[in-house]
């Protein structure tokens, strides 16, 4: 078994909880206007996270090296925060253009992450 | 510690960058006049009826907004006559020869209602001012009395239908199309019961109508002489028929109980802004739509439609803030917007 991404997963987990939780305490005092992006925050968390970390150690991947495990963390963070800062710009009732830039750097540091693990940057594979 | 070096500097960067958005988002602007035209100069056939003040004073002047055809738009504020009653302010309204303001108040709905009654003779003295752009061409987001406080010759104001808050949808101000797309379900009030969106359109000769987005192209309301086209909904009164529905099936917002803002006309060039205070424990409850119909029908309004409300219902007069906004419960304080409605020069 794989400890880092069993490790990951259900760190992975926690957060994604916390941040469903964190939305529905948000949501609950919105007076009625509802975020799908506040609502829908804990996904990447939980897509990304726990079940990719999930899938790999059920497939016994290699696990990525050290640079690789953080801009991917990086990466998901961005994503996360930028739907968590989003939700609550709509629900308050007012945008901002400099969210684009989470929508765009949180996806090229997880491609930037893709790329590293599945070219060099990757440990030797765990039993 | 040095192992972890990238996700601890991005996180400092990434927390240092979410400071300054909320910062920049959050800030209210200074920048306000957007230069849009205050008068009527390029509707060449406005009729322009004198209407009969339902105040006191009785109004001798006759507009003059008529005899300006030119063709193009002119920012410069043009008084429409030249007074001939002098302007007088009250702690509940203003009167000159061109317009009568007077405010009301009420207590319904375990709610204070204000409504203000705005007996113009030319349509260009109810107008709307937007906010202006920052450097990166972002619309600044800024109080209704901060906004208010631009323009000299303002009597009153409102909070408007918060254009910029939506990216779809029509919007014409002061004459103006500033969009011209069509309202998507994310942006507006459009229901399985009505998927079109409803607008309210001012005309330039002082009259309204609900008009839904794809009757008419933007470009054809303003042929047909939009002056203002409210976006925000829904429609509460049409042509004296409460058409507020019981029940908003996708639009949960418009069923219970809120601060609201809400324009409409009673008769041609007799406007009515309601403001209801709302989110303040059982001092002020709030309306919903359906309630806010019901009293625009008892006050006998033709037309009502709703605008943005919730913390943004604002209601400025003679410098101060009347009502008492709230955008969370108990919190009491102005919220910024990005366009107000007003009556002035």
């Amino acid at each position: 078994m794989n400890r880092l991404f069993h490790r990951n997963s259900f760190v992975y987990l926690l957060i994604s909880l916390f941040i469903l939780l964190t939305g529905f305490i948000y949501e609950l005092f919105s007076h009625g206007i509802y975020s799908m992006s506040m609502i829908y925050a804990y996904t990447p968390t939980l897509i990304l996270g726990t079940l990719l970390n999930a899938v790999l150690e059920r497939l016994k991947a290699y696990a990525p090296g050290s640079i690789t495990k953080q801009i991917w963390h990086c990466g998901v963070a961005t994503v996360t925060v930028g739907m968590l800062l989003n939700g609550i710009f709509q629900i308050y009732g007012t945008a901002n253009k400099l969210l684009n830039l989470y929508y765009i750097i949180g996806p090229l540091l997880l491609a930037t992450a893709a790329i590293l693990y599945l070219t060099k940057d990757r440990n030797v594979k765990e039993q | 510690m040095k192992k972890y070096l990238i996700a601890v500097v991005y996180t400092v960067l990434l927390a240092l960058f979410t400071l300054y958005t909320v910062m920049d988002t959050f800030k209210a602007g200074t920048s306000t006049d957007f230069d849009l035209p205050r008068t009527l100069a390029k509707y060449t056939s406005t009729p322009t009826p004198v209407p009969a003040l339902t105040a006191a004073p009785v109004v001798t002047a006759t507009p003059s907004v008529a005899a300006s055809k030119s063709e193009t738009l002119t920012p410069t504020p043009t008084p429409t006559a030249t007074p001939t009653i002098e302007p007088t302010w009250s702690a509940d309204g203003y009167i000159d020869s061109n317009m009568s303001v007077k405010i009301s108040r009420y207590r319904e709905y375990e709610s204070d209602i204000y409504v203000v009654d705005a007996v113009v003779n030319s349509a260009d003295l109810l107008k709307t001012a937007i906010t202006g752009v920052n450097k990166r061409g972002d619309y600044i987001w800024d109080y209704v009395s901060n906004i208010s406080n631009s323009y000299d010759d303002l009597i009153i104001s409102i909070n408007g239908d918060c254009w910029k808050h939506k990216t779809t949808g029509y919007s014409i101000k002061n004459g103006v199309i500033l969009r011209d797309t069509y309202t998507t379900a994310s942006n507006g009030f459009i229901t399985k019961e009505e998927p079109r969106q409803e607008t309210l359109v001012l005309w330039a000769d002082g009259s309204a109508s609900i008009v839904k987005e794809g009757d008419y192209t933007a470009q054809e309301l303003i042929d047909k002489g939009a002056w203002q086209l409210f976006n925000f909904g829904p429609a509460l009164i049409n042509d004296g028929e409460n058409v507020a529905k019981t029940s908003f099936t996708t639009v949960d917002v418009a069923n219970s109980r809120h601060p609201r803002t809400a324009i409409g006309l009673k008769d041609d060039l007799h406007y009515v802004f309601i403001i209801v205070d709302g989110r303040n424990g059982s001092t002020n409850r709030g309306v919903t739509c359906s309630q806010l119909a019901e009293f625009g029908m008892s006050l006998g309004i033709k037309y009502l439609y709703n605008l943005d409300g919730g913390g943004s219902a604002t209601l400025y007069f003679q410098g101060e803030v009347l009502n008492k906004p709230c955008r969370k419960e108990g919190k009491i304080g102005e919220v910024t917007v990005t366009d107000i409605v007003y009556i002035g020069y």
